[in-house]
């Protein structure tokens, strides 16, 4: 914690928002550290429940009642514009907060980066009516922000979707398709996007918010995805068969909306940054308290020179992670254009992570691959996160076609 | 009904201790300060009492330097209407006796209130002295421990933690009342960004111990200072052979050499 407020500590925050800083850290890492990850292992046993006679979904237990508390002490609602009923705080303060949360469970931080993405894009881009609709009804957690973008065949080269978008009279009418999605079935808004114009290609999507109360049966949850790790998020397919979405809901101009969720994912991957250098904080933690209990030939293994040395690499990667995505983040608080930055992020930290849970359980050995121990779950939750919201090898596209164009100017 | 709620800074139980700081409490980096925790459960019955009762306020006190600026904040973002922050810069305060004699002050100062509370203890010292001392000081009824409060008329009634249970008794308000980390209290609020916005603008009025017209007594006890106990080098001695007696005599010895005292044992 201490090492988080140290680097804050390098901004140019004034002193007012450096206490407000402090404070609403210290109060997230009271509510991860004494009570998130108390339930984290609970949560990856029992996993997300879907039942497919009423096709519903629900989190493991005890996970709702924890997101009341973050409902009650106001944090989704940090990076809300004081307009719409929020506090408009730095998105610095919101990726630092979804760190700490990681550090707890990386499960139960899924809430804060599609969160943060919703409100983002309908702040950017949702028409007047929407923003006063929904940006306080993500600020207060009463609607779970979900992002419906992957299809089956739509994966990385997300402009292959096929779902479309009928306009007919005030509304749009979708049909199609989407997989992967964290919340699907619980969310109280689903940001998507679908063919308006098929002759096209990238240029003819739009983007929209779905909102399951006007959209009722067209849209439905098929099935939940059995995963390798993050078994207490919820990560769902739905279909959509003629969903609702009024115009009021459409993101953006009509076939502009390829351009802007494009945009919209750079900010959404500094907060996948700060999740990696969560998850691999706690690595390092439990490794460095594992490491001055287990004693082997005589001494506590830490202070054999291989085990001490790993310990080393794993402390400085951490803090490369962290450094990497406040500094992002800070750059997007400013105003910056972080499309590069936040591929680099995004990439680094979220490989660095694999590094990090993979050293921890060498670290633990026999113990490490055991599911007593939390590195074993941190290493097969990590893994997820070179992947979802783009691929480390769409990250090294991004930031490789930015690096050229950086070289022509 | 108005409640003032005393709150204390103590080290934060991650920072490094230092053998060499007598007075736990006194850091420079406010990193290091935290809000003593079993003071929590006090303004978290501070804040359910005036809510329950609809009317009145609860006023967070605290005895500190500028470094416990943050722990005043913290008591006003859990929901404290008002606070106040004592100055102990120009004092010598080293003793829990003057502590209460400079809390009593306060409260007669205030003047206006129905309960005093206080934590069941504090985190570093733990002495558990401040809520008996400073109801002695004030000449009023004082339950400790407690944890459950319900009013009645003019009085209020508490269960306080005894051993093996609790017992009920009742108070004439005003009154002291410590609060037990367990029961109706358990689970102290957090605080929220709402309240933390309110808390950064708010402007902590600072009382001088020389506005509080108190004698502050010498200290009665002095800590000269604060040594980490020695580490322990010594091996266990496992007796193992013989037949009973023989191990019993042969462990008995072992005591002797190590100077324990094993009374008529020959």
């Amino acid at each position: 914690m201490k090492q988080i407020k140290k680097i804050l500590k390098t901004f140019n925050f004034d002193k007012e928002s450096q206490e407000q800083n402090d404070m609403i850290l210290d109060m997230v890492y009271d509510l991860a550290m004494n009570e998130i990850i108390e339930k984290e292992q609970d949560w990856d046993s029992e996993g997300a429940h879907f039942d497919s006679t009423t096709k519903t979904v629900s989190f493991p237990s005890g996970m709702m009642e924890l997101f009341q508390k973050c409902q009650q002490n106001d944090l989704f609602s940090i990076i809300v514009p004081e307009k719409y009923n929020g506090f408009g705080l730095s998105y610095t303060l919101w990726t630092a907060i979804i760190e700490l949360m990681s550090r707890a469970s990386l499960a139960f931080s899924m809430f804060f980066p599609s969160q943060g993405l919703n409100i983002e894009i309908i702040k950017n881009f949702g028409t007047d009516v929407a923003r006063e609709k929904y940006l306080p009804l993500l600020g207060s957690g009463d609607a779970i922000g979900s992002m419906a973008f992957s299809e089956p065949n739509a994966g990385s080269d997300i402009s292959a979707v096929t779902t479309k978008a009928e306009k007919e009279g005030d509304s749009y009418y979708l049909t199609g398709n989407k997989i992967w999605l964290s919340h699907g079935g619980v969310a109280g808004t689903y940001i998507t996007f679908a063919v308006t114009d098929k002759e096209k290609g990238p240029k003819g999507l739009s983007a929209f918010i779905i909102d399951p109360k006007i959209a009722k049966d067209g849209l439905e949850v098929v099935r939940i995805e059995e995963k390798m790790g993050l078994h207490g998020s919820i990560t769902a397919q739905i279909a959509l068969d003629r969903a609702e979405v009024p115009k009021e809901n459409l993101l953006g101009q009509e076939n502009d909306g390829f351009r802007l969720i494009l945009g919209s994912l750079a900010s959404s991957r500094i907060g996948i940054a700060a999740q990696a250098a969560g998850i691999a904080e706690t690595a390092l933690q439990e490794s460095i308290n594992y490491s001055l209990q287990r004693v082997q030939f005589g001494k506590p293994i830490g202070y054999h020179q291989a085990i001490n040395f790993t310990l080393a690499d794993m402390a400085t990667s951490v803090h490369q992670a962290r450094l990497i995505y406040l500094n992002t983040a800070h750059m997007k608080h400013l105003g910056e254009d972080t499309r590069n930055e936040s591929s680099m992020a995004k990439y680094y930290a979220t490989e660095i992570a694999q590094k990090v849970t993979y050293d921890a359980v060498q670290i633990h050995g026999g113990y490490g691959y055991s599911r007593e121990y939390r590195v074993e779950r941190l290493f097969r939750d990590a893994r997820v996160l070179t992947i979802y919201e783009g691929t480390s090898e769409m990250q090294k596209t991004i930031i490789g076609r930015g690096a050229l164009e950086r070289a022509q100017k | 009904m108005n409640v003032i709620v005393f709150v204390k800074a103590t080290i934060d139980r991650n920072a490094p201790l230092d053998p060499d700081e007598i007075h736990p409490g006194d850091r420079d980096d406010k990193a290091d300060v935290m809000t003593n925790n079993y003071d929590k459960h006090a303004i978290e019955a501070a804040l359910r009492i005036v809510e329950e009762k609809g009317e009145g306020k609860v006023t967070a006190v605290c005895l500190g330097s500028e470094m416990a600026d943050k722990v005043i904040k913290e008591a006003i973002a859990m929901g404290c209407h008002e606070a106040i922050r004592i100055d102990n810069a120009n004092e010598k305060i080293t003793h829990f006796f003057q502590v209460a004699k400079i809390l009593a002050a306060a409260a007669k100062k205030i003047s206006n209130f129905d309960l005093l509370l206080f934590g069941m203890q504090s985190y570093d010292f733990g002495t558990a002295t401040m809520a008996p001392m400073v109801s002695e000081f004030l000449d009023l009824p004082v339950a400790c421990w407690v944890e459950k409060i319900t009013f009645d008329g003019g009085k209020v009634k508490v269960d306080k933690v005894i051993e093996g249970g609790t017992r009920t008794v009742e108070l004439e308000i005003p009154a002291v009342l410590s609060i037990a980390s367990s029961g109706d209290y358990e689970e102290p609020r957090y605080t929220s960004v709402r309240r933390i916005m309110l808390a950064s603008k708010t402007v902590v009025p600072i009382w001088q111990v020389s506005e509080l017209e108190v004698e502050v007594p010498e200290p009665s006890v002095e800590f000269e200072d604060i040594e980490v106990p020695p580490a322990r080098t010594e091996k266990c001695a496992i007796i193992k052979d013989g037949d009973i007696p023989d191990m019993v005599s042969a462990l008995m010895t072992k005591l002797r050499e190590k100077g324990l005292n094993i009374g008529a044992y020959k």
